[in-house]
């Protein structure tokens, strides 16, 4: 069989320089009543990219503070306005509102989720680039909405067992729609296969004691990143994530130790540990040509969702 | 001449070009050599210094990712040994060499991110523990009127209510009963009491006060209800439960604030920590309400030996139905600690004149059915 070539990808962030972030972003944080939270997050954005190495060269985030702030004070906005609705609601006592107070916040948290994904991909991935190539995306709102309220649909009817085909329709659209220049991607990971991930993850680690949870994480990882595929012209390759239960074992108990010894404060050395673990376990195999990218996507201006998305902590995109 | 070694990305393709940089003070030039079918050429591009994008970029990193003009921008991938001896030297005193976080992680750096660390700690602690809790109630007292306080309380004890089994017989009499206690308080108090095997009484904000039967049926005297009495109207009049209220969603806001990217493990060690500082905080409340209820039980010159009765009472049932762990985690202070505190401060106190108000003892016995 032929030997497809394998392109690693490298993490070389260090825990003292992203202490050094991380700590300064906090002290202003706190000093600014959390009104710096959107310098920090690009700092942390840009730090992170700047590390990541691919084909022998950094990714970069251009993102600015200013520009996430104005995504931050619209989340902030909506956020406001929904708990407002609920907490009034509960407040009047009024059986009636109280039931419309909940139904309005239940839907509005619901009607958000597919505006915050397309707003966070569409402007992580303008600010997103390699070698100097933009990233893009180039989904529809209104493709999106029609995925996610069948979904909705479906996963109420199926109590809730149909959420995880629902994820993979999603992460389905949205890494079509993405692009790397000229380099498009896809994701070809079905429902089934994730629910079966998932049935002999939970069975097997009940029956183990737990034992078998660090297998079924390895599983997950593996089916999240192993079915993405990316084309650049009529040459495909994939994404490959070599990683053993073992492997996660450590990784989890390590971070684990750090932050607790350290009461909280290694929690950069932690984080930074994680992501090598992730990024220097990951190759490209296939055939890709790192200097046949072209510039095709047009510059993007509007931050309003790369914020929202973190403050809801989807962990979808 | 200043000059070094770089890959050059024009913002169009993806190829790298090996291109030497050569330094001057309002330019720098790029010029990388190009090759096609016939012959070899030299290509330089001008880059205007003022035109360069200003990058947080950290000397720790290998590698130094400069990029120039608006979209789609050009780059150079610089060493780091170049940027940070030859690039930094030459354009010192440009805006756009200034960065935000480099100055941490620089050749001292560990003494420093000691230092900061050491800050953040104590800034965040600093905050926790003193200025959140006392702004928080600061807030509460005047943001939130005694009226919509009322309305607030009135409206959660309507929808409480209709769950629970009134005693409205002993609901009247208590009633009576706390009007011969003569308590100087703002608050209009309503008592309510309910049919429960549980000991247990509460103060809602804005004046309603829920006794439960089981804990009238453990009293033998007056003076031990009129002390539960001072205690609950304590903390109507102190305000405690919007004042709680506001500390704790306070103390959870800092919290989230600092964690904001943390999930997981630290997420839920935090926030047990926070729980575990809301007891604390509920038990300095309890000590209040003891404390401004013995001044209460003088004022009407009630014996204040009922508080002590009821504490000890309420103590022992403690020790029988659950274990001491638990009652060392309930909100209330440890009996034993608490019977302690109280008799210091009734022997503090003043003594004073308490007599039996007849009227009183009639009602009470009407109460307790003898």
């Amino acid at each position: 069989m032929e030997e497809f070539p394998k392109n690693k990808f490298s993490f070389s962030g260090s825990g003292k320089s992203f202490f050094g972030i991380q700590m300064t972003n906090i002290l202003l944080t706190i000093v600014t009543l959390g009104f710096y939270y959107p310098w920090a997050r690009a700092a942390t954005l840009r730090y992170v990219y700047q590390e990541t190495e691919f084909f022998g060269s950094r990714f970069a985030f251009h993102g600015t503070g200013k520009e996430i702030f104005r995504g931050f004070i619209k989340a902030i906005g909506v956020v406001i306005a929904l708990y407002l609705v609920l907490t009034l609601s509960q407040l009047s006592g009024n059986l009636v509102l109280i039931i419309v107070g909940t139904l309005v916040y239940i839907a509005g948290l619901v009607a958000i989720i597919p505006l915050v994904i397309h707003g966070a991909m569409k402007y992580r991935m303008s600010r997103t680039t390699w070698r100097g190539i933009h990233f893009g995306y180039r989904g529809e709102l209104k493709e999106l909405y029609k995925i996610f309220l069948i979904g909705a649909f479906y996963t109420v009817i199926t109590l809730g067992i149909y959420s995880i085909w629902l994820g993979i329709n999603i992460r389905k659209y949205v890494l079509s729609n993405t692009r790397m220049g000229n380099v498009k991607f896809s994701f070809i990971g079905e429902g089934s296969d994730l629910f079966f991930v998932h049935l002999a993850g939970r069975f097997l680690s009940f029956v183990t004691l737990g034992i078998y949870l660090f297998s079924y994480m390895r599983d997950l990882y593996k089916f999240n990143v192993n079915n993405v595929l990316l084309h650049q012209e009529d040459m495909t390759c994939q994404l490959e994530l070599n990683i053993t239960a073992m492997d996660v074992f450590k990784n989890v108990m390590g971070n684990f130790l750090i932050v607790v010894f350290t009461l909280g404060l290694g929690l950069p050395w932690a984080t930074m540990r994680n992501m090598s673990f992730y990024l220097d376990n990951m190759s490209v195999v296939g055939y890709f040509e790192p200097d046949k990218l072209e510039q095709t996507e047009d510059n993007f201006n509007n931050a309003t969702s790369d914020d929202l998305s973190d403050m809801l902590d989807l962990g979808l995109v | 001449m200043h000059s070094f070694s770089a890959i050059y990305y024009d913002g169009k393709t993806s190829r790298s070009k090996i291109c030497e940089v050569f330094l001057s003070t309002e330019k720098l030039t790029i010029s990388y050599t190009e090759s096609n079918e016939f012959s070899h050429f030299t290509e330089s591009i001008d880059w205007d210094i003022s035109l360069i994008n200003q990058n947080d970029i950290n000397i720790s990193s290998s590698k130094a990712l400069l990029s120039y003009g608006s979209f789609p921008k050009q780059l150079l991938e610089v060493s780091a040994a170049d940027y940070e001896n030859v690039y930094l030297p030459f354009y010192k005193n440009h805006p756009n060499t200034k960065t935000n976080y480099s100055s941490f992680v620089g050749k001292k750096g560990m003494e420093k991110l000691v230092i900061m660390g050491a800050a953040v700690v104590a800034i965040i602690a600093g905050l926790y523990f003193f200025v959140v809790p006392f702004v928080a109630e600061n807030i509460a007292t005047s943001v939130i009127s005694p009226s919509l306080e009322k309305e607030v309380g009135d409206n959660f004890y309507e929808s409480f209510i209709e769950y629970a089994e009134v005693d409205t017989n002993k609901t009247e009499i208590i009633n009576r009963f706390y009007k011969t206690l003569q308590f100087k308080t703002e608050y209009n108090i309503r008592l309510t009491v309910l049919k429960s095997n549980i000991p247990n009484a509460f103060a809602l904000p804005g004046g309603n006060i829920v006794v439960h039967d089981s804990i009238i049926r453990m009293m033998n005297h007056s003076e031990e209800l009129a002390a539960l009495l001072s205690h609950e109207v304590s903390h109507v009049h102190h305000r405690h439960a919007i004042k709680g209220l506001f500390k704790n969603l306070a103390g959870y806001f800092l919290i989230s604030l600092v964690s904001g990217d943390v999930n997981g493990v630290l997420g839920v060690v935090m926030s047990n920590a926070n729980s575990l500082k809301e007891l604390q905080n509920s038990r300095s409340l309890e000590q209040d309400a003891d404390l401004t209820g013995l001044e209460l039980l003088q004022k009407s010159n009630i014996d204040p030996q009922g508080m002590i009765l009821l504490f000890e009472k309420l103590g022992s049932v403690s020790k029988d139905s659950a274990n001491s762990m638990l009652s060392f985690l309930s909100t209330h202070p440890l009996s034993t600690e608490r019977i302690d505190y109280i008799k210091t401060t009734i022997k503090q106190k003043r003594q004073y004149n308490h007599q039996k108000n007849t009227n009183r003892e009639l009602i009470w016995n009407e109460l307790r059915g003898y």
